[in-house]
Protein backbone atom coordinates (compact mmCIF):
# COMPACT_ATOMS: atom_id res chain seq x y z
CA UNK A 1 0.00 0.00 0.00
CA UNK A 2 2.81 2.39 0.91
CA UNK A 3 5.91 1.02 -0.89
CA UNK A 4 8.16 3.73 0.59
CA UNK A 5 7.64 2.15 4.02
CA UNK A 6 9.69 -0.88 3.06
CA UNK A 7 12.36 1.02 1.15
CA UNK A 8 15.88 0.80 2.54
CA UNK A 9 16.25 4.61 2.59
CA UNK A 10 13.10 5.12 4.67
CA UNK A 11 14.13 2.36 7.07
CA UNK A 12 17.63 3.81 7.56
CA UNK A 13 16.31 7.36 7.98
CA UNK A 14 13.73 6.20 10.55
CA UNK A 15 16.40 4.25 12.43
CA UNK A 16 18.71 7.28 12.54
CA UNK A 17 15.91 9.58 13.68
CA UNK A 18 14.95 7.07 16.39
CA UNK A 19 18.56 6.98 17.57
CA UNK A 20 19.35 10.71 17.52
CA UNK A 21 16.01 11.93 18.88
CA UNK A 22 16.10 9.20 21.51
CA UNK A 23 19.58 10.26 22.63
CA UNK A 24 18.63 13.94 22.71
CA UNK A 25 15.52 13.50 24.84
CA UNK A 26 17.02 10.78 27.09
CA UNK A 27 18.15 13.18 29.87
CA UNK A 28 14.81 15.01 29.75
CA UNK A 29 12.91 11.70 29.87
CA UNK A 30 15.01 10.79 32.93
CA UNK A 31 13.90 14.02 34.64
CA UNK A 32 10.25 13.12 34.06
CA UNK A 33 10.70 9.42 34.96
CA UNK A 34 12.69 9.91 38.19
CA UNK A 35 10.38 12.70 39.33
CA UNK A 36 7.38 10.35 39.03
CA UNK A 37 8.92 8.09 41.69
CA UNK A 38 9.73 11.14 43.85
CA UNK A 39 6.18 12.52 43.52
CA UNK A 40 4.64 9.14 44.34
CA UNK A 41 6.75 8.30 47.38
CA UNK A 42 8.39 11.32 48.99
CA UNK A 43 6.62 14.26 50.60
CA UNK A 44 7.85 17.24 48.64
CA UNK A 45 6.80 20.81 49.29
CA UNK A 46 7.33 23.60 46.81
CA UNK A 47 7.30 26.04 49.75
CA UNK A 48 10.64 24.96 51.19
CA UNK A 49 12.27 26.30 54.36
CA UNK A 50 13.86 29.76 54.38
CA UNK A 51 17.66 29.50 54.10
CA UNK A 52 18.40 33.21 54.47
CA UNK A 53 16.87 36.66 54.17
CA UNK A 54 18.31 39.51 52.19
CA UNK A 55 17.51 43.22 52.07
CA UNK A 56 17.89 45.41 49.00
CA UNK A 57 17.20 49.07 48.43
CA UNK A 58 15.54 50.28 45.23
CA UNK A 59 15.50 53.78 43.78
CA UNK A 60 12.09 54.03 42.13
CA UNK A 61 8.77 52.63 43.28
CA UNK A 62 6.24 52.12 40.45
CA UNK A 63 3.22 54.42 40.40
CA UNK A 64 0.77 51.53 40.01
CA UNK A 65 0.77 47.99 41.35
CA UNK A 66 -1.72 46.19 39.17
CA UNK A 67 0.34 44.64 36.42
CA UNK A 68 3.28 42.36 35.88
CA UNK A 69 5.22 45.26 34.37
CA UNK A 70 5.27 46.91 37.81
CA UNK A 71 6.81 43.76 39.29
CA UNK A 72 9.30 43.61 36.44
CA UNK A 73 10.33 47.23 37.09
CA UNK A 74 11.08 46.39 40.72
CA UNK A 75 12.88 43.14 39.83
CA UNK A 76 15.10 44.93 37.32
CA UNK A 77 16.29 47.41 39.97
CA UNK A 78 17.04 44.61 42.43
CA UNK A 79 18.68 42.39 39.79
CA UNK A 80 16.12 39.63 40.28
CA UNK A 81 15.03 37.21 37.56
CA UNK A 82 12.56 34.36 37.44
CA UNK A 83 8.96 33.40 36.95
CA UNK A 84 6.49 35.63 38.82
CA UNK A 85 3.58 33.53 40.06
CA UNK A 86 1.92 35.92 42.50
CA UNK A 87 1.80 39.67 43.18
CA UNK A 88 -0.40 41.74 45.47
CA UNK A 89 -0.51 45.29 46.81
CA UNK A 90 -1.31 45.25 50.54
CA UNK A 91 -2.53 48.77 51.07
CA UNK A 92 -3.05 48.52 54.84
CA UNK A 93 0.49 47.31 55.46
CA UNK A 94 1.85 49.67 52.78
CA UNK A 95 3.59 46.72 51.19
CA UNK A 96 3.82 45.07 47.81
CA UNK A 97 4.42 41.31 47.77
CA UNK A 98 5.35 38.93 45.01
CA UNK A 99 6.77 35.43 44.56
CA UNK A 100 9.52 34.50 42.11
CA UNK A 101 10.05 30.87 41.17
CA UNK A 102 13.03 29.19 39.55
CA UNK A 103 13.74 25.43 39.43
CA UNK A 104 16.42 25.91 42.11
CA UNK A 105 14.81 28.46 44.44
CA UNK A 106 11.63 30.21 45.49
CA UNK A 107 11.95 33.86 46.52
CA UNK A 108 9.23 35.54 48.59
CA UNK A 109 9.67 39.27 48.10
CA UNK A 110 8.11 42.06 50.18
CA UNK A 111 8.60 45.69 49.19
CA UNK A 112 8.16 48.22 51.97
CA UNK A 113 6.71 51.14 50.06
CA UNK A 114 7.68 53.69 52.71
CA UNK A 115 11.36 52.78 52.97
CA UNK A 116 11.66 51.33 49.41
CA UNK A 117 13.36 48.31 50.93
CA UNK A 118 12.97 44.84 49.50
CA UNK A 119 12.91 41.96 51.96
CA UNK A 120 13.78 38.77 50.03
CA UNK A 121 13.31 35.35 51.62
CA UNK A 122 15.34 32.67 49.83
CA UNK A 123 13.81 29.19 49.88
CA UNK A 124 16.19 26.93 47.93
CA UNK A 125 15.04 23.60 46.49
CA UNK A 126 16.96 20.36 46.92
CA UNK A 127 17.66 18.18 43.88
CA UNK A 128 14.55 16.00 44.28
CA UNK A 129 12.29 19.06 44.56
CA UNK A 130 13.86 20.51 41.41
CA UNK A 131 12.88 17.33 39.54
CA UNK A 132 9.32 17.63 40.86
CA UNK A 133 9.26 21.34 39.99
CA UNK A 134 10.26 20.60 36.41
CA UNK A 135 7.66 17.83 36.16
CA UNK A 136 4.84 19.92 37.63
CA UNK A 137 5.57 23.20 35.82
CA UNK A 138 4.42 23.87 33.24
CA UNK A 139 1.04 22.34 33.79
CA UNK A 140 -2.63 23.18 34.09
CA UNK A 141 -1.92 26.06 36.49
CA UNK A 142 0.78 27.68 34.38
CA UNK A 143 -1.04 30.08 32.13
CA UNK A 144 1.29 33.02 32.65
CA UNK A 145 4.67 32.05 31.30
CA UNK A 146 6.18 35.42 32.07
CA UNK A 147 9.79 34.24 32.13
CA UNK A 148 11.68 33.14 29.04
CA UNK A 149 12.88 29.89 30.68
CA UNK A 150 9.34 28.94 31.80
CA UNK A 151 8.24 29.38 28.21
CA UNK A 152 11.23 27.37 26.94
CA UNK A 153 10.58 24.55 29.42
CA UNK A 154 6.91 24.53 28.37
CA UNK A 155 8.00 24.02 24.74
CA UNK A 156 10.52 21.35 25.79
CA UNK A 157 7.92 19.48 27.86
CA UNK A 158 5.67 19.39 24.80
CA UNK A 159 8.66 18.26 22.77
CA UNK A 160 9.37 15.41 25.18
CA UNK A 161 5.72 14.23 25.04
CA UNK A 162 5.67 14.39 21.21
CA UNK A 163 9.16 12.87 21.09
CA UNK A 164 8.10 9.87 23.19
CA UNK A 165 5.10 9.30 20.89
CA UNK A 166 7.37 9.60 17.84
CA UNK A 167 9.91 7.18 19.34
CA UNK A 168 7.21 4.62 20.13
CA UNK A 169 5.76 4.85 16.59
CA UNK A 170 9.18 4.55 14.94
CA UNK A 171 10.02 1.76 17.41
CA UNK A 172 6.95 -0.18 16.25
CA UNK A 173 7.98 0.42 12.64
CA UNK A 174 11.51 -0.90 13.28
CA UNK A 175 10.13 -3.88 15.22
CA UNK A 176 7.94 -4.96 12.27
CA UNK A 177 11.12 -5.69 10.29
CA UNK A 178 12.17 -8.31 12.87
CA UNK A 179 10.00 -11.17 11.66
CA UNK A 180 11.23 -13.61 14.32
CA UNK A 181 10.12 -11.24 17.10
CA UNK A 182 6.63 -10.45 15.85
CA UNK A 183 4.78 -13.05 17.92
CA UNK A 184 6.51 -12.16 21.18
CA UNK A 185 6.06 -8.46 20.41
CA UNK A 186 2.35 -8.88 19.76
CA UNK A 187 2.03 -10.89 22.96
CA UNK A 188 3.74 -8.12 24.93
CA UNK A 189 1.57 -5.38 23.42
CA UNK A 190 -1.51 -7.46 24.32
CA UNK A 191 -0.18 -8.11 27.82
CA UNK A 192 0.43 -4.37 28.29
CA UNK A 193 -3.08 -3.50 27.10
CA UNK A 194 -4.76 -6.21 29.20
CA UNK A 195 -2.88 -5.39 32.43
CA UNK A 196 -3.61 -1.70 31.93
CA UNK A 197 -7.27 -2.42 31.19
CA UNK A 198 -7.62 -4.48 34.38
CA UNK A 199 -6.29 -1.65 36.54
CA UNK A 200 -8.49 0.87 34.72
CA UNK A 201 -11.55 -1.32 35.31
CA UNK A 202 -10.77 -1.29 39.03
CA UNK A 203 -10.26 2.48 39.01
CA UNK A 204 -13.29 3.40 36.94
CA UNK A 205 -15.96 0.74 37.62
CA UNK B 1 25.33 -11.89 23.31
CA UNK B 2 24.76 -8.95 25.70
CA UNK B 3 24.03 -6.67 22.75
CA UNK B 4 21.41 -9.08 21.38
CA UNK B 5 19.86 -9.54 24.83
CA UNK B 6 19.63 -5.81 25.61
CA UNK B 7 18.36 -4.98 22.12
CA UNK B 8 15.51 -7.48 22.58
CA UNK B 9 14.85 -6.19 26.10
CA UNK B 10 14.74 -2.60 24.76
CA UNK B 11 11.98 -3.19 22.27
CA UNK B 12 10.10 -5.75 24.41
CA UNK B 13 9.91 -3.17 27.17
CA UNK B 14 8.84 -0.43 24.72
CA UNK B 15 6.08 -2.65 23.33
CA UNK B 16 4.83 -3.67 26.78
CA UNK B 17 4.60 -0.04 27.94
CA UNK B 18 3.23 1.24 24.62
CA UNK B 19 -0.27 2.10 25.90
CA UNK B 20 1.08 3.73 29.06
CA UNK B 21 3.57 5.79 27.05
CA UNK B 22 0.82 7.12 24.81
CA UNK B 23 -1.55 7.73 27.72
CA UNK B 24 0.97 9.74 29.76
CA UNK B 25 2.41 11.58 26.74
CA UNK B 26 -1.00 12.63 25.44
CA UNK B 27 -2.34 13.64 28.86
CA UNK B 28 0.96 15.45 29.49
CA UNK B 29 0.20 17.52 26.39
CA UNK B 30 -3.40 18.07 27.50
CA UNK B 31 -2.32 19.25 30.96
CA UNK B 32 0.29 21.48 29.42
CA UNK B 33 -2.37 23.32 27.39
CA UNK B 34 -5.27 24.35 29.64
CA UNK B 35 -6.75 26.38 26.78
CA UNK B 36 -7.28 23.34 24.50
CA UNK B 37 -10.89 22.23 23.99
CA UNK B 38 -10.13 18.85 25.62
CA UNK B 39 -9.90 20.75 28.92
CA UNK B 40 -13.40 22.23 28.65
CA UNK B 41 -14.56 19.83 31.37
CA UNK B 42 -12.83 22.06 33.94
CA UNK B 43 -15.41 24.76 33.26
CA UNK B 44 -18.34 22.46 32.61
CA UNK B 45 -18.24 20.11 35.60
CA UNK B 46 -20.16 21.41 38.61
CA UNK B 47 -20.79 20.25 42.14
CA UNK B 48 -24.16 18.59 42.74
CA UNK B 49 -25.27 18.66 46.37
CA UNK B 50 -27.58 16.16 48.08
CA UNK B 51 -28.48 15.32 51.67
CA UNK B 52 -28.58 11.78 53.05
CA UNK B 53 -28.86 10.05 56.40
CA UNK B 54 -26.34 7.73 57.97
CA UNK B 55 -25.80 5.82 61.21
CA UNK B 56 -22.85 7.42 62.97
CA UNK B 57 -19.62 5.46 63.32
CA UNK B 58 -18.97 4.53 66.95
CA UNK B 59 -15.30 3.57 67.00
CA UNK B 60 -12.05 3.48 65.03
CA UNK B 61 -9.51 6.05 63.93
CA UNK B 62 -10.50 8.75 61.43
CA UNK B 63 -9.61 6.63 58.39
CA UNK B 64 -11.56 3.61 59.69
CA UNK B 65 -14.55 5.88 60.28
CA UNK B 66 -14.20 7.41 56.81
CA UNK B 67 -14.10 3.92 55.27
CA UNK B 68 -17.24 3.01 57.21
CA UNK B 69 -19.05 6.09 55.84
CA UNK B 70 -17.82 5.28 52.32
CA UNK B 71 -19.48 1.86 52.44
CA UNK B 72 -22.65 3.34 53.99
CA UNK B 73 -22.87 5.90 51.20
CA UNK B 74 -21.87 3.46 48.43
CA UNK B 75 -18.83 5.50 47.52
CA UNK B 76 -15.44 4.23 46.47
CA UNK B 77 -12.12 5.95 45.93
CA UNK B 78 -9.01 7.41 47.54
CA UNK B 79 -9.60 9.30 50.78
CA UNK B 80 -8.07 12.68 51.49
CA UNK B 81 -8.53 15.62 53.88
CA UNK B 82 -10.13 13.37 56.53
CA UNK B 83 -10.98 15.66 59.47
CA UNK B 84 -12.82 14.83 62.66
CA UNK B 85 -14.12 17.96 64.36
CA UNK B 86 -16.33 18.58 67.37
CA UNK B 87 -19.62 18.70 65.49
CA UNK B 88 -18.80 17.15 62.16
CA UNK B 89 -16.72 14.65 60.24
CA UNK B 90 -15.41 15.65 56.81
CA UNK B 91 -13.50 13.96 54.05
CA UNK B 92 -12.96 13.89 50.30
CA UNK B 93 -12.98 10.83 48.12
CA UNK B 94 -11.52 10.84 44.63
CA UNK B 95 -11.31 8.47 41.71
CA UNK B 96 -10.54 9.33 38.08
CA UNK B 97 -13.56 11.18 36.75
CA UNK B 98 -15.40 11.46 40.07
CA UNK B 99 -14.91 13.40 43.24
CA UNK B 100 -17.07 13.71 46.36
CA UNK B 101 -16.92 15.94 49.43
CA UNK B 102 -18.67 14.43 52.44
CA UNK B 103 -19.66 16.26 55.62
CA UNK B 104 -21.41 14.31 58.38
CA UNK B 105 -23.17 16.44 60.99
CA UNK B 106 -23.11 14.69 64.37
CA UNK B 107 -26.06 16.58 65.84
CA UNK B 108 -28.53 15.67 63.06
CA UNK B 109 -26.93 12.50 61.61
CA UNK B 110 -27.37 14.10 58.19
CA UNK B 111 -24.77 13.80 55.47
CA UNK B 112 -24.07 16.69 53.16
CA UNK B 113 -22.79 15.08 49.94
CA UNK B 114 -21.27 17.10 47.11
CA UNK B 115 -20.38 15.21 43.94
CA UNK B 116 -18.63 16.20 40.75
CA UNK B 117 -17.89 14.15 37.67
CA UNK B 118 -15.98 14.87 34.47
CA UNK B 119 -15.97 13.65 30.87
CA UNK B 120 -13.51 11.20 29.29
CA UNK B 121 -10.79 13.83 28.95
CA UNK B 122 -11.20 14.63 32.62
CA UNK B 123 -10.76 10.94 33.43
CA UNK B 124 -7.62 10.73 31.26
CA UNK B 125 -6.08 13.86 32.79
CA UNK B 126 -6.84 12.63 36.31
CA UNK B 127 -5.09 9.33 35.52
CA UNK B 128 -1.93 11.37 34.81
CA UNK B 129 -1.92 12.87 38.31
CA UNK B 130 -3.80 10.26 40.37
CA UNK B 131 -1.37 9.11 43.07
CA UNK B 132 -3.32 9.60 46.30
CA UNK B 133 -2.18 13.22 46.74
CA UNK B 134 -0.27 12.37 49.92
CA UNK B 135 1.75 15.55 49.88
CA UNK B 136 -1.39 17.65 50.39
CA UNK B 137 -2.51 15.58 53.38
CA UNK B 138 0.38 15.41 55.87
CA UNK B 139 -1.57 13.26 58.34
CA UNK B 140 -2.14 10.54 55.79
CA UNK B 141 0.50 7.85 56.08
CA UNK B 142 -0.60 5.39 53.40
CA UNK B 143 -2.92 5.06 50.43
CA UNK B 144 -6.43 4.06 51.41
CA UNK B 145 -7.77 2.50 48.22
CA UNK B 146 -6.52 -0.73 46.64
CA UNK B 147 -6.94 0.60 43.08
CA UNK B 148 -4.82 3.70 43.87
CA UNK B 149 -2.02 1.42 45.10
CA UNK B 150 -2.20 -0.57 41.87
CA UNK B 151 -2.16 2.60 39.79
CA UNK B 152 0.83 3.98 41.69
CA UNK B 153 2.64 0.67 41.05
CA UNK B 154 1.76 1.00 37.35
CA UNK B 155 3.12 4.58 37.27
CA UNK B 156 6.29 3.52 39.11
CA UNK B 157 6.64 0.60 36.71
CA UNK B 158 6.42 2.91 33.73
CA UNK B 159 8.97 5.29 35.29
CA UNK B 160 11.43 2.44 35.92
CA UNK B 161 10.66 1.09 32.44
CA UNK B 162 11.54 4.47 30.90
CA UNK B 163 14.82 4.62 32.84
CA UNK B 164 15.71 1.11 31.61
CA UNK B 165 14.70 2.07 28.05
CA UNK B 166 17.06 5.06 28.22
CA UNK B 167 19.94 2.97 29.60
CA UNK B 168 19.52 0.09 27.14
CA UNK B 169 19.12 2.62 24.32
CA UNK B 170 22.44 4.24 25.29
CA UNK B 171 24.11 0.81 25.36
CA UNK B 172 22.72 -0.01 21.90
CA UNK B 173 24.05 3.31 20.59
CA UNK B 174 27.50 2.55 22.06
CA UNK B 175 27.59 -0.59 19.89
CA UNK B 176 26.99 1.35 16.64
CA UNK B 177 29.38 3.28 14.39
CA UNK B 178 27.58 6.55 15.16
CA UNK B 179 29.45 7.37 18.34
CA UNK B 180 30.38 10.98 17.57
CA UNK B 181 27.07 12.10 16.06
CA UNK B 182 25.16 10.27 18.80
CA UNK B 183 27.33 11.90 21.47
CA UNK B 184 26.48 15.33 20.05
CA UNK B 185 22.74 14.54 20.38
CA UNK B 186 23.13 13.15 23.88
CA UNK B 187 25.29 16.06 25.07
CA UNK B 188 22.82 18.58 23.65
CA UNK B 189 20.02 16.91 25.60
CA UNK B 190 22.16 16.59 28.72
CA UNK B 191 23.20 20.23 28.52
CA UNK B 192 19.57 21.32 28.18
CA UNK B 193 18.53 19.21 31.17
CA UNK B 194 21.41 20.51 33.33
CA UNK B 195 20.65 24.14 32.46
CA UNK B 196 17.13 23.71 33.83
CA UNK B 197 18.20 21.68 36.86
CA UNK B 198 20.67 24.36 37.97
CA UNK B 199 18.84 27.46 36.75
Amino acid sequence: MFPFLISSTFYKTTRSLHLYLGLFISPLVLIFAISVIVINHYPVTLKSAILFEEKKQIEHVPETFDSLDDVRAIMKQADLTGWVTFFRHLEQQNQYRFIILRPTVRKDVTLNLETRTLDIKHRPYDFMTRLVWLHAFPGPHTQHKNWFFTFLWWILADGVACGVIFLSVTGIYLWTFLRAERKIGMALITLGIVSQALILILLLR
Amino acid sequence: MLKKLLTKFHFYLGLFFLVDLWLFSLTGLFLNHPDWSVNEYRKESHWVETTESVTLAQSGDRFEKANYYLSELNLEGELSNVQEQENQFRFRVRRPGNEAQVTIHFDTGKVQLRKKSTDTYGVLNTLHIFNGMQRFDPGKEKLTWFATRLWVIAMDGLAVGLIVLVLTGCYMWSQTQKIVSGAVSLLLGLGTALVFLFL
